[in-house]
């Protein structure tokens, strides 16, 4: 049984360590939380969806534009975070369905948005599969093959273009048992480079900056809607920011190193 | 090894655990105490709403933030119209939106640990005159300490993994709400860096390590 003495010990010897624990988590706090807060230009907010956060990003990865923000999400989150009053300059959306979202809501004016970019569609495949490809075309090699990863035709944009293009070339009714649907594009590329299907469609873009896949075929334009990726000014600043001389050169040479058209 | 951008996700965490749990402690030790100790009507639905944020999808969680405290928001366009005030999409967005999600953790345990210790103790210190806050920080809390720290340690597990509600609250934004976990999303979502990915998944297991090590440690120092 203990007595007084052992239990007044343990109660001390707590107390002392609950006492040095709090110093440590001050400590953490002091060394980490910055308090000095100088004056700070105005930010400008760029609210970017999928890949275009990318570009953004390169664009201004100078200290010049250090006042930039950029706010990554898809499309989607975006514009519900813009209507519920998000401190948003530039909405740069992938998807059309969106901007209609928030022009239906009146937040956006029709005369503020543009379009910025155009991307293609383009079946991929596995670098070491690509000889084989190449020898017996794209369509020959897609009818062969044993599985295609496309986005949910169903809430992915990527993958309503990829069956609108199977349509179009008349072979959805071939390929349609081998179609494996992911979330997004980028899951899509991510399967075809795992080796999980044999190919994918993904977008130019995507495809590019993968190491692991090369393409083997670029579907025609007419094929599928465009794929637009699109400009919302939602504000003077952001008029500014996206008419800056500087700003628009370096956006064009970003979009033509990515491939974008 | 480390990229600039990663480095800032990580400091971007941890300032905002060490900050969200330090606002954090004293609240959940005097409600630890107060749900462990006190008995008042409606207690079981305050109990509801108060773990509502574990149990609500973090989306979720952050778009009522968003609702709540956004600039067009009930509290939040008050705030914004008197005051000048942005919540959403800042520094302290991230830290509210990780507090919330944590909070009921952080009680639940205090709450259990506190409920361990013999009422008989407190009653005995009263009755030789101790004042209540003496009782508490010198009988009550040494005690529930090991359970406190239990805590501690998964409350701040929760904070630093946050996502849904951080992205949907405080966005996506570098230097500002990118943390650790909405890195790894952002670079998961780019094709070509899962080097990036794998460093910063890294960081994270090595960062958990460390703190369930020292908490385990700290309860081994604590046990006589």
């Amino acid at each position: 049984m203990r007595n007084r003495k052992s239990v007044r010990k343990q109660i001390q010897k707590r107390t002392a360590l609950a006492g040095w624990l709090y110093l440590i988590v001050l400590l953490m706090a002091a060394v980490f939380f910055s308090c000095a807060r100088g004056n700070k230009p105005t930010n400008v907010y760029v609210f970017a969806a999928s890949s275009m956060n990318e570009v953004i990003g390169k664009v201004v990865d100078t200290t010049a534009y250090a006042n930039v923000l950029i706010n990554a999400s898809s499309s989607g989150t975006l514009a519900r975070q813009i209507e519920a009053g998000a401190p948003c300059d530039v909405y740069l959306s992938a998807n059309r369905m969106w901007v209609d979202y928030l022009m239906d809501r009146s937040v956006v004016d029709s005369s503020n948005v543009e379009v910025l970019a155009q991307n293609s569609l383009v079946l991929v495949a596995r670098s070491e599969s690509f000889a084989k490809a190449g020898s017996i075309g794209w369509r020959q090699f897609l009818i062969k093959s044993e599985s295609v990863a496309i986005g949910d035709p169903n809430h992915v944009p990527a993958g309503m273009y990829a069956l609108q293009a199977l349509q179009y070339y008349k072979i959805d009714s071939i390929v349609n048992d081998k179609i494996i649907e992911s979330k997004d594009v980028v899951s899509a590329l991510k399967l075809v480079e795992m080796g999980e299907a044999d190919c994918g469609f993904v977008y130019k873009t995507d495809a590019l900056s993968s190491k692991r896949v090369r393409i083997v075929a670029e579907m025609d334009g007419e094929s599928h809607s465009p794929i637009n990726y699109y400009k919302v000014c939602l504000s003077d600043n952001g008029n500014q920011f996206m008419a800056d001389v500087n700003v628009k050169r370096r956006l064009e040479k970003v979009l033509i190193e990515n491939g974008f058209n | 090894m480390l990229f600039g951008n990663e480095i800032q996700a990580i400091v971007l965490s941890l300032k905002a655990a060490s900050l969200s749990m330090l606002v954090q402690t004293p609240f959940a030790l005097w409600l630890g105490y107060f749900m462990a100790r006190k008995n008042f009507k409606g207690k079981m639905l305050f109990e509801s709403l108060l773990n509502l944020p574990q149990v609500l999808p973090p989306v979720v969680t952050g778009f009522l933030l968003l609702l709540l405290l956004g600039r067009e928001g009930l509290v939040g366009s008050w705030l914004y119209n008197q005051f000048g005030i942005r919540m959403a999409f800042s520094f302290m967005a991230v830290v509210i939106a990780s507090s919330l999600v944590s909070f009921p953790i952080y009680v639940g345990f205090v709450k259990s640990a506190i409920e361990m210790v013999d009422e008989g103790l407190e009653y005995a210190a009263r009755s030789l005159g101790k004042r209540d806050l003496t009782v508490f920080l010198t009988i009550t809390m040494p005690l529930a300490l090991p359970g406190i720290l239990n805590g501690f340690v998964l409350a701040f597990a929760r904070n630093l993994g946050e996502f849904g509600a951080t992205i949907t609250f405080a966005g996506n934004i570098t230097g500002v709400s990118r943390t650790i976990p909405l890195a790894i999303y952002s670079s998961m979502q780019t094709p070509g860096a899962e080097n990036s990915t794998f460093r910063l998944v890294l960081v994270s297991v090595v960062l958990s390590m460390v703190v369930m090590v020292f908490s385990g440690f700290l309860r081994k120092r604590m046990t006589v």
